[in-house]
């Protein structure tokens, strides 16, 4: 097997903080020494392997998980996981997560008053192909009101998880939405850089567009890419 | 060259969507189990968090994923030590943290903490965060506090 070339380091000006005070569940939970330079081994670039067995052909397709169509605008989110190299970060697991078009969550600890939609469970995961794309129809997420701050709003948002290639390409985000008058004023996007936080704002693409059926969007995903110099060497 | 996509929260309301990879951990045979709790800066348990194990080397479980319940507790599996150490790769996300964590849990055999060998770097004064205890029936004992005294030893890989 060959030796895998370890991961750059992270770019300054990229990740949020983990102690944001205006997300107020930050400052007693984020770390408060510094973070230990931990050398990459074989563990650190180690792949958790998912087999296409574990999909069900309905968790490409966020409105087919029940009986009946959910309420709100059909979407298709698509796009590429590529790495920083441009390489598409191919057969890597993708796992995405989002509320209703009312703005509910199917979560026993989400006690907004907005209704559940029977038709609709919120959430899927695919493997990315051989180019590091991936797809999946589902309904676009309402807005909702949370706790942090008086009158504050989440903007509308999917949730998404990556495995990448390695433990050390892990990364979970969000998805925004282009144009959602909200992302200005909300602390969790706001946490990540200017600069940066703008590329977690997918685009409306019309060639993504299903004619008659449902709108599209792109958002494009960049995991860590790798050093020129194989480990070891 | 490309731009990172950066990370965001996984927020309070992610076990629906990944649960899936939830399991019970593994018994039998060599395997043992590590039982802990994600404790806030207050000593509070943090009841939303997701732990991921890894330990690509150990094909009973290479990848496990296990929530926080109410009391802020968890339970994975991992090798028995046998005559040395073990240790595993764990990464915490949960509400509040805007970028997921990596740290790791060391299991010794000997019960001397000073015999474990940990990778360069680590403060020998925080040692202790990255080392699970053995009790007397031979489980383990791990905490993760996320903040604060005795706070986690959390590495930049």
């Amino acid at each position: 097997m060959p030796t895998p070339n370890r991961l750059r380091p992270i770019p300054a000006g990229v990740h949020p903080p983990y102690r944001y005070p205006d997300y107020r569940s930050t400052p007693e939970r984020a770390p408060s020494r510094p973070l230990v330079a931990l050398e990459q081994g074989e563990q650190e670039l180690a792949v958790a392997a998912f087999p296409r067995s574990i999909l069900k052909p309905t968790d490409a397709d966020l409105t087919r998980q029940s009986n009946g169509e959910p309420l709100g605008q059909r979407i298709v989110v698509a796009g590429r996981v590529i790495d920083e190299d441009g390489k598409p970060v191919r057969n890597s697991l993708v796992e995405v997560w989002q509320c209703n078009a009312a703005g509910r969550y199917r979560h026993a600890k989400d006690q907004h008053e907005a209704p559940l939609d029977p038709h609709f469970h919120g959430y899927g995961k695919m493997l990315t192909d051989d180019a590091g794309n991936y797809r999946f129809v589902s309904i676009k997420p309402g807005a909702y009101p949370w706790r942090n701050h008086p009158n504050a709003w989440r903007p509308a948002h999917i949730h998404f998880s990556l495995f990448g290639h390695a433990y050390a390409q892990r990364l979970i985000t969000q998805m925004y939405f282009e144009g959602d008058p909200l992302l200005a004023l909300d602390p969790i996007y706001n946490s990540a850089p200017d600069g940066a936080r703008q590329r977690l704002v997918s685009a409306f693409d019309l060639e993504l567009t299903v004619e008659g059926i449902a709108l599209g969007y792109r958002f494009d995903i960049v995991l860590r890419g790798r050093d020129a110099t194989p480990m070891g060497v | 060259m490309a731009k990172l996509t950066p990370s965001q929260t996984i927020g309070p309301f992610f076990h629906e969507g990944m649960k899936w990879a939830v399991a019970p951990a593994a018994t039998g045979t060599g395997a043992v189990t590590v039982t802990g709790r994600v404790l806030d800066r207050d000593g509070k348990p943090v009841t939303d968090a997701v732990l991921e194990v890894w330990q690509p080397g150990w094909s009973a479980a290479p990848f496990q994923r296990v929530y926080t319940g109410d009391a802020g507790a968890f339970v994975f599996a991992m090798p028995q030590p046998g005559g040395g150490q073990q240790h595993a790769n764990v990464t915490v996300f949960a509400r509040g943290l805007l970028n997921g964590l990596f740290t790791r849990v060391y299991l010794h055999a000997t019960d001397d903490p000073a015999k474990v060998q940990l990778p360069p770097g680590v403060p020998r004064e925080r040692a202790g965060t990255l080392i699970a205890r053995r009790d007397a029936k031979g489980a383990y004992q791990w905490d993760v506090r996320l903040q604060g005294e005795g706070e986690t030893v959390f590495f930049e890989l």
